[in-house]
């Protein structure tokens, strides 16, 4: 009877009712929706990590270096550059080297109708070791000759066919999701990708008209071996080999950690500063609540409930709305955050990956019972001074 | 059950220029005895209300004790005089007492939904209390839509559902016309002679013709 | 005077939001560089044909009678439920999914959608109790 008791009273005071629950739906969308963005960027940003796997990228010195390559190994945007391999030769002669395999580049001018360019990246299976390992979890064959494996992102499926200037290439596997621009790239073998090459160069639709495809290489990965620094390493390869530049990959990242820690701390602060403010207002609700239904408390009092019952009521229908609220806003963030995730990754143009069903409905459920316990906690207040009411002088109609 | 106080006072802090405290009940014996109605009158600020609430369990003696059937009121834990609160003393509040998310019927119903589902035998008690009071036609109306009367009736049906021991009504007839005044004080009575022990605090000229036992408070002092 | 309820009101104010937004807010991508379209924009024609005429049976249905009015709320919820397959499903979109068709439009379209769908279905439910209660 007393939970049926609180249910009337929040039925009872509608638009007080449907205030409280906007108000705790607010804080459980901003908890949720924000939580998720943070997770989300953090992830994407291990993801990106786990996904360059390389301690060292070596790029031709007209590359403009960093900055070409970070356009396009961390903003997305398709591009390619070349080397003469014999530069990689040269690196490879490099002391401290553990793993070295080089990496091809070409950015599709478009892969038939509704499509923007597609990054291409060809690697060698035979020394691979960044997308070798990712790809084993998706597909566990070799690939073959005109074999592609098709980013998360790419509405194409195994058994598909796409065709990159003429060539057409039939879509082995469909790589998992890495929140990174990885997810919008094409992935083939060293033999396939020369051939696209040549073919763009026939067409005419390469920048790099003089290169001859068997003889160049885009980027060369290294990782460097136990005893020796991935910066003595870099140093090395920038003073010896000549028309090259050395970039660690952990310093490439370093502006995204930047940006992401600045985007979290702003998202922490937006978060902050509703739930104070949110805690603020529900106190204020509750209180005025209790001013308004002295007298209400008073008869509950008389026909003989517990200052304990009394206070649990009150707690009971702040808990109530403060679930129902929790609820509304937790969904509201979870069909927002994943139904719109790839246009919320875009706006904020940095590696983007939402966490697993488990983590979203911990996180979800985490944010919820965040909710439900900032709004017992305003309630509790309010109950204990509910609980030590004096009946007899709020009848008397003294308020003091 | 007989509600006997023993050298009960009350005095409430105040600051004024002679004493630092208002003495509202002097010390005071009192007897409510089960089977009689006991009219209490005394003007304004005279400390009859005083005295209902310290009998009611409500505020505590600065002095002295309430004991029902021996058993000391203000001894018990907040828990245990609630529920012998519920099933013993039916009191009427001054002014306009509801539940206001509850209808006219749901609210006299109170005492006993807040603990368990009413019986049978509890809703019929409550359609008669409803017939006796005049109120029947209203059993669906939330109290926001009654009259002060209305209201006064429902919470005098309320105190008497459960059928109580003792009971205490404080000004019960304050808002209500001479039919209606009849009716209440013929309910009280009824109580009474059912075996209640029942005290009606009251500014009513003629509410003496009702009483078994007429007593009178005079600054705290109880005459009668 | 038909009584006009919050339902009645709910779906035409989202079919009509469906209406607009797929043209205004969440349109589908861009033409292509050679002024062609990409296979998304007859998909945005198909949703802003199916949305006209949910607004317009949404509107019509305000004239009727009960029962036809809840006949009509059944069916703008099933032409809802259809219009939520047309992007992706019965018409294809482009080929990155990080392209505006998939990350903006077919989003919003299945959540207005199966608003319009639940506005429809909690009409026609109410009505049919309605009904009931005055049998």
């Amino acid at each position: 009877m007393m939970h049926n008791l609180a249910l009337r009273n929040l039925r009872a005071r509608s638009l007080r009712t449907a205030i409280l629950i906007a108000l705790t739906a607010l804080l459980s969308l901003t908890i949720c929706g924000g939580t998720l963005l943070v997770s989300g960027l953090q992830r994407g940003l291990g993801s990106l990590e786990a996904r360059l796997g390389a301690d060292i990228m070596v790029v031709p010195y007209e590359a403009r270096t960093k900055s070409n390559l970070e356009t396009i190994v961390l903003q997305g945007n398709p591009g390619y550059f070349y080397m003469d391999r014999s530069r990689y030769e040269k690196i490879a002669g490099t002391e401290g080297i553990a793993q070295i395999s080089a990496q091809f580049y070409l950015a599709s001018a478009s892969s038939g109708c509704c499509s923007i360019p597609v990054q291409i990246i060809g690697f060698d299976p035979e020394t691979d070791f960044t997308v070798t390992p990712w790809m084993k979890r998706s597909y566990e064959g070799t690939l073959q000759n005109g074999d592609i494996v098709v980013g998360n992102d790419l509405n194409a499926f195994p058994g598909d066919t796409l065709q990159f200037y003429g060539v057409e290439c039939h879509v082995a596997a469909k790589l998992e999701k890495t929140g990174t621009y990885y997810d919008s790239a094409v992935f083939t073998n060293e033999e396939t990708i020369v051939s696209l090459i040549q073919s763009s160069l026939d067409k005419g639709m390469n920048d790099f008209a003089d290169t001859d495809p068997a003889k160049a290489v885009s980027a060369v990965l290294i990782n460097v071996a136990d005893g020796y620094s991935p910066e003595e390493v870099m140093n090395d390869i920038n003073i010896h080999v000549k028309k090259v530049k050395a970039v660690q990959t952990k310093e490439m990242i370093a502006g995204i950690a930047g940006s992401l820690q600045g985007t979290s701390d702003v998202i922490g602060l937006l978060i902050a500063a509703v739930w104070v403010l949110g805690l603020v207002i529900l106190l204020l609700t509750f209180s005025m609540q209790m001013n308004e239904r002295r007298r209400e408390f008073a008869v509950m009092r008389v026909v003989g409930m517990s200052r304990r019952s009394l206070a649990w009521l009150v707690m009971q229908e702040a808990l109530l709305s403060g679930a129902c609220g929790a609820v509304i806003g937790t969904a509201a963030a979870l069909i927002g955050m994943l139904s719109f995730r790839s246009a919320i990754g875009a706006q904020i143009g940095l590696p983007f990956l939402l966490p697993g069903t488990a983590g979203t409905a911990g996180l979800a459920l985490g944010a919820v019972m965040a909710v439900m316990l900032s709004g017992a906690a305003a309630a509790a207040c309010t109950a204990y001074r509910i609980s030590q009411i004096d009946t007899a002088r709020i009848l008397r109609g003294d308020n003091g | 059950m007989t509600l006997t106080a023993k050298q009960l006072s009350k005095e409430f802090p105040r600051k004024s220029r002679t004493s630092n405290c208002f003495t509202a009940l002097c010390p005071l014996d009192f007897t409510l005895e089960p089977g009689k109605l006991t009219v209490l009158t005394g003007r304004s600020g005279s400390g009859k209300s005083t005295l209902l609430n310290v009998l009611a369990g409500l505020m505590q003696p600065t002095q002295g004790q309430v004991l029902a059937d021996g058993q000391d009121l203000y001894a018990m834990p907040d828990v245990a005089l609630s529920e012998f609160r519920n099933r013993h003393i039916g009191v009427v509040p001054q002014g306009q007492t509801a539940v206001y998310s509850l209808s006219l019927l749901e609210n006299i119903l109170l005492p006993v939904t807040l603990f368990r589902r009413p019986s049978d035998a509890e809703q019929q008690r409550a359609q008669l209390l409803l017939t006796e009071l005049g109120i029947v036609k209203l059993a669906d109306v939330p109290p926001a839509e009654l009259s002060g009367g209305e209201m006064k009736r429902m919470a005098i049906a309320r105190a008497l559902l459960p059928q109580p021991e003792i009971v205490l009504a404080d000004e019960p007839t304050a808002d209500l016309d001479e039919e209606n005044t009849d009716i209440v004080f013929r309910a009280l009575q009824t109580a009474a002679k059912n075996g209640a022990a029942v005290l009606a605090v009251t500014h009513e000229q003629g509410a003496e013709r009702y009483a078994d036992r007429v007593c009178t408070m005079h600054n705290g002092i109880l005459e009668g | 005077m038909k009584k006009i309820t919050v339902t009645d009101i709910l779906l035409l104010l989202l079919s009509l939001a469906l209406c607009i937004g797929i043209k205004v807010i969440f349109h589908a991508c861009g033409p292509k560089e050679d002024g062609g379209f990409m296979a998304c924009h007859w998909a945005e024609q198909a949703v802003f044909a199916a949305s006209i005429g949910m607004a317009g049976v949404s509107c019509i249905r305000l004239l009727l009678s009960r029962r036809e009015k809840a006949g009509a709320a059944l069916a703008v919820a099933v032409m809802a439920a259809v219009t939520a397959f047309l992007p992706g499903v019965f018409i294809r979109l482009c080929m990155m999914q990080e392209m505006r068709c998939h990350a903006v439009m077919r989003p919003a379209v299945l959540l207005l959608c199966i608003a319009v769908a639940a506005a429809g279905v909690t009409d026609f439910v109410l009505s049919r109790k309605d009904d009931r209660h005055d049998a």
